[in-house]
């Protein structure tokens, strides 16, 4: 097949060219899995609302972005391309809007935001960036105008000393037992809220008993769940298979994959980790009853292809459906006093700006912010992500008189159902000229390359069959044009494969990427991330991580190779640092997940347990810092992740009740910390991520040799957090 | 094609055989001979257990031209003969000749017919006094009609969803459901050998109903409507309702509760044993449609019939007359709400831990119950009897 590049000319060009390959290219294989056309898909957007003028702080409100709606050119009935989630209550809708929006919308309303992004066009749109993630049937949502009205019940009383500990996650068996606690003899749900994203959906003009409204899924309360708990709960034992059918949370008739009904959920065992306390364990029942959960499941299928950071995109329901329901509790003694509050969100990406400016960089801070504005006590916990060797992260420097060009090898796998990407940030937060530095992008298989400059701001090329659809697009986004500080260039690819028949496909194998300025430029440094792709563990084969190939770069440890001295491997074995001096442009350092890059959100890397345990290893997975924002250089500290060489991952909650399970990864570190957290915040301490950092660096002090360095484990492991579920994997263990 | 051992999709009888494997049962006669069963021209090879190597046999003749002498004739007043149709015989004989004994005992009182779409399972009443018989409907079935087994196609493909967590399981109950019920109840060829029997006997009856109604029902397996199924294992060659797995495991985990209650021993009398044999049987009947050669409403069927013939069998150990007969109404299997009914497999629906003893209920649209019209004294089997008391025993505590 024949690809030939479009260049676009500046009127053309538009102010989100990821949201426009998505809503107009990857749309092709949405549409195919939703079966609808592809015009008639839902999205969900997370948006940043525009500034009602410059030099206020005052938001265009959802009102007025729903009024402007219907002078774009769409016809004046909004409701056929967009809905403002009917979780936003009346009070928050004609107010300055938050930094951070959710919209669901159609292709139309996207394209039309997105249209043109030479000129400002806030003042028309109500809209100054958006990312536009998830994908619907109409039928998926409820496409509901007004507000969701339900009465909340009274508030919950909680016991002084309480914490309540939030997860975001994908496949929480919530009924599981470390969940539950028995009150007066009843069992009762810990879990005070869950909305269950994947659940089935109720009409709801007609609710269950014990659920609440939610435009996606289910929604129940803890009382809910307690009376579906015991109505399944039959000689003693929780029908697991029957409860989480009763609660709509499975239902093979409709749903392909269904985590909560494997052996292992990500989702249970990470909020085991964090909240999770043995039901019938006099030891932990006082402490349980000072835990409340709230637990939000993301979509399996938004979670199943991490490319589009669909998750991601959730975050701003998500944590306005904790906010929102963190309110109805209150400490019993002394009386009306807020509880603290800890989030635990376990996900994390390979991409993004690295600076804060991200959209969930900026929610996250957007929440905590407002906790300390309503003075309670709030801290949100976040894997450093597991990139380490993914060899995903690339190091550009260009200087001197000769040689002012970097080519990356880019390797896009075949049979990848996913779109790939590559998004090289630059240094310099400055606005630069259309000459500091060009991207040429050429591909496989005699596809001519390509340049885009770093012309302000946005240029793009497409790549297209002869029938003119589109399989790739490269761009350059300036500094300042949506929230980000530091422009970038963006190379996007459709997927290579597919089982269904929605090509044409891109083609895989060796991409070109090379960065080029010229001597007036100067100094020129950048860094490249390829977004995450893979197929997650215990999903269905989707998508293939496509990495940069650098010949320079170690992989395995080889003798005379100068390697960093706490790496310690056997010849062959695997580097978990960057040797000292690599000439590689393909680094560890840096990887640290975009997410995790923000001021505001305690970082947590993972480390592996040997004997004696003040010589463990960072896991070699566990991402590494710097990264583009000062403030937060490495994750803030490190726990376990793995209790051995032999014996990967720690143990927590499987799906089935009883069930305990091993899972490895800095998703299984992060909700240690959070309940590390949730104790010291329930007595008063501070746990922002200075307060874990100092609290990590006294039980791994600087006397230690084998101290990790800050940029992958912080102020250092935290060697005194208990081992919760795992001391049968120890025979001896640590103290 | 390879189709022996254990591996086989149709040998489901045959592996059994598997608990040869555990050593001493083989010597004993082998139970892992039950495997011939699966054909049943071969029950004569029961009889041929491991015996008369050729070296002894030539040994033999000679030795006794060495030393028999002159041949002496017997008065029969010297032999006193045997009692006949007397159960003290049954421990004198090999448990692969008992099988035979059982078999009779059983499957000579269950009948069958066809007719108008109703499958009908019948118990034999026999009074040998008068001597009179009457057929007493014991399981009627009706498959479900095509809209339902389409709408359960989309099922069988999600559940497909499970196979990776599940295939270790899958592979190891290709095997019998003996192996995942003695992980419950001690059961061990050498400490309970009359339970193991009891179970065979269990598996037997199971198999010996549930192959006519397949053949007689004729559903097609999944792999016949749709090419993106594609099971994990071979798709035996019968018929896809009901689930064999089901019925078998619904039938033997039915019959070693019962016979734990009986016991009266601490703790059987707990429901929690009941409340995980009934777990396990249900695991081994989805595990089947994870795998993706049957539907969940086979595994209903299946598991209505099974509980029938185990509490059928129960009775019948235990000297008792059957009194009841189930329908499966698979035309029935929906919500009411219409054309799609989507509905899966939950063992709940079909078991009342309150009733006594726990069993089958009939608190769906699709399950009923029947009484039998009694109008003769029904005979016991004797030896079945004995090996119900036999097995029993073997749960009391030592005291």
């Amino acid at each position: 097949m024949v690809f030939t590049w479009n260049e676009f000319d500046a009127g053309d060009i538009v102010l989100n060219p990821s949201a426009d390959f998505r809503v107009n290219t990857v749309s092709r294989s949405i549409a195919a899995d939703l079966a609808i056309p592809e015009d008639e898909i839902w999205w969900l957007i997370a948006a940043n609302p525009a500034k009602r003028d410059k030099d206020s702080d005052g938001y265009y409100s959802l009102d007025e972005i729903w009024d402007l709606s219907k002078k774009l050119g769409l016809g004046d009935d909004p409701k056929k391309f967009l809905l403002i989630p009917p979780e936003y209550p009346e009070e928050v809708r004609g107010v300055s809007a938050p930094p951070v929006i959710s919209l669901y919308a159609r292709r139309n309303y996207i394209n039309a935001v997105n249209d043109n992004a030479v000129k400002e066009r806030g003042a028309e749109t109500g809209i100054a960036w958006f990312e536009v993630g998830p994908a619907f049937q109409k039928d998926d949502i409820v496409m509901q105008e007004v507000p969701f009205n339900f009465d909340p019940g009274p508030p919950i009383k909680l016991p002084k000393g309480s914490t309540v500990v939030a997860v975001i996650d994908n496949g929480m068996a919530v009924g599981h037992e470390l969940f539950r606690r028995f009150d007066a003899g009843e069992t009762v749900s810990r879990v005070q809220f869950y909305w269950n994203m994947d659940g089935v959906q109720y009409d709801t003009s007609n609710l269950p008993p014990g659920t609440e409204p939610s435009t996606v899924g289910n929604a129940w309360t803890g009382k809910g769940l307690s009376d579906h708990l015991n109505a399944n709960i039959h000689n003693g034992l929780l029908d697991d298979a029957a409860f989480y059918n009763s609660i709509g949370a499975t239902d093979w008739s409709s749903r392909p994959h269904t985590p909560v009904a494997h052996r292992l959920s990500h989702g249970t065992h990470v909020m085991g980790l964090a909240a999770g306390y043995p039901a019938n364990s006099a030891k932990s029942i006082d402490e349980a009853a000072k835990r409340p959960i709230i637990a939000v499941n993301l979509r399996t299928s938004d979670v199943e292809d991490p490319s589009g950071n669909l998750f991601a995109l959730w975050l701003e329901q998500a944590l306005f459906y904790i906010l929102g329901r963190h309110k109805r509790f209150v400490i019993d003694d002394p009386p009306g006093e807020v509880p603290p509050l800890v989030i635990n969100f376990s996900f994390g990406n390979y991409a993004g700006p690295h600076d804060g400016t991200g959209i969930v960089e900026t929610k996250i801070r957007d929440v905590l912010l407002k906790a300390e504005e309503k003075c309670f006590r709030c801290e949100c916990v976040l894997p450093a992500g597991n990139g380490n060797e993914n060899r995903c992260h690339a190091r550009i420097e260009i200087s001197g008189d000769t040689h002012r060009s970097k080519v990356l090898d880019w390797r896009v796998q075949p049979s990848d159902r996913s779109m790939s990407a590559v998004q090289i940030w630059l240094d310099t937060e400055n606005k630069v000229a259309p000459d500091y530095a060009t991207l040429t992008v050429e591909g496989p298989g005699g596809i001519a390359p390509a340049s885009v400059p770093t012309h302000h701001p946005v240029s793009w090329q497409e790549l297209v069959t002869g029938a003119g659809e589109r399989i790739g697009l490269v761009y350059f986004l300036g500094a300042g044009i949506g929230p980000f500080k530091r422009g970038h260039f963006g190379v996007l690819l459709y997927a290579t494969d597919s089982p269904a028949d929605v090509g044409p496909f891109a083609p895989s194998g060796s991409w070109q990427l090379k960065l080029e300025a010229p001597q007036a430029s100067g100094d020129v440094g950048a860094k490249a991330w390829v977004i995450r792709d893979e197929t997650l563990p215990g999903f269905p084969v989707f998508g293939r991580q496509s990495y940069f190939d650098d010949p320079e770069y170690e992989r395995f440890y080889q003798p005379g190779t100068d390697i960093f001295h706490l790496d310690r491997p056997l010849i062959g074995g695997p580097l978990g640092y960057d040797p000292n001096m690599t000439s590689a442009y393909v680094r560890r350092q840096g990887t640290l997940s975009g997410f995790a890059s923000g001021d505001k959100p305690v970082v947590i890397g993972g480390f592996r347990s040997t004997t004696p345990e003040k010589d463990s290893p960072m896991a070699l997975y566990s991402a590494s810092g710097p990264t583009n924002n000062p403030n937060k250089t490495g994750p803030d500290a490190s726990a376990r992740s793995d209790d051995s060489l032999v014996l990967p991952g720690v143990l927590s909650a499987g799906s089935a009740s009883g069930s305990y399970v091993a899972m490895p990864g800095t998703s299984v570190s992060a909700p240690q910390v959070t309940r590390w957290i949730a104790c010291k915040l329930a007595d008063g301490h501070p746990a922002d991520p200075q307060a874990v950092h100092d609290a990590a660096d006294g039980m791994d002090p600087a006397t230690n040799p084998r101290k990790p360095p800050a940029i992958r484990s912080g102020g250092g492991r935290m060697l005194d957090l208990p081992i919760l579920f795992g001391l049968s994997r120890w025979p001896d263990p640590p103290t | 094609m390879a189709h022996s051992g254990g591996v086989g999709p149709e040998g489901s009888l045959g592996s059994l055989g598997s608990l040869g494997s555990l050593g001493s049962l083989g010597s004993l006669g082998s139970l892992g001979s039950l495997g011939s069963l699966g054909s049943l021209g071969s029950l004569g090879s029961l009889g041929s257990v491991g015996a008369n190597p050729p070296l002894v046999a030539q040994a033999l003749i000679t030795s006794r031209d060495g030393i028999a002498g002159t041949w002496e004739p017997v008065q029969y007043t010297e032999v006193t003969a045997n009692h006949q149709e007397d159960t003290a015989y049954l421990e004198r004989l090999a448990p692969a000749v008992r099988t035979s004994v059982f078999a009779l005992e059983i499957g000579s009182r269950i009948g069958f017919n066809f007719a108008n779409g109703n499958a009908k399972v019948f118990h034999l009443q026999t009074d040998f006094q008068l001597p009179d018989t009457k057929y007493q409907t014991l399981m009627e079935m009706k498959r479900p009609t095509r809209e339902i087994f389409a709408d359960q196609l989309t099922m069988v493909a999600n559940y497909a969803d499970l196979r990776p967590d599940r295939s270790g399981e899958i592979i190891a109950q290709l095997a019998t459901p003996l192996e995942f019920l003695r992980a419950i109840a001690f059961v061990d060829p050498e400490r309970t050998p009359f339970t193991v029997e009891l179970l065979g006997m269990s598996l037997w009856l199971a198999n010996y109903v549930e192959m006519r109604l397949k053949y007689s029902l004729s559903c097609k397996r999944p792999i016949e409507w749709s090419p993106q199924i594609q099971p994990m294992i071979w798709t035996p060659t019968h018929g896809s309702l009901p689930s064999g797995h089901a019925t078998e495991a619904f039938c033997m985990a039915q019959v070693l509760w019962l016979l734990l209650r009986e016991s009266g021993t601490s703790p059987y009398s707990g429901d929690l044993w009941g409340e995980m044999m009934m777990r396990q049987a249900a695991r081994i009947a989805i595990n089947r449609t994870v795998a993706g050669v049957h539907f969940p409403v086979d595994s209903v069927a299946g598991a209505v019939l099974g509980l029938n013939l185990g509490e059928y069998l129960v009775k019948r150990c235990k000297r008792e007359q059957p009194d009841t007969g189930w329908k499966f109404n698979g035309e029935h299997f929906h919500d009411g709400s219409g054309s799609a009914t989507n509905m899966d497999f939950n063992w709940r629906d079909y078991y009342d831990f309150s009733s006594s003893p726990p069993g089958l209920s009939d608190t769906t649209g699709w399950v009923s119950r029947t009484n039998f019209q009694n109008s003769i004294d029904d005979a016991v089997s004797e030896p079945l009897g004995w090996l119900w008391a036999r097995a029993k025993a073997e749960w009391h505590d030592i005291t």
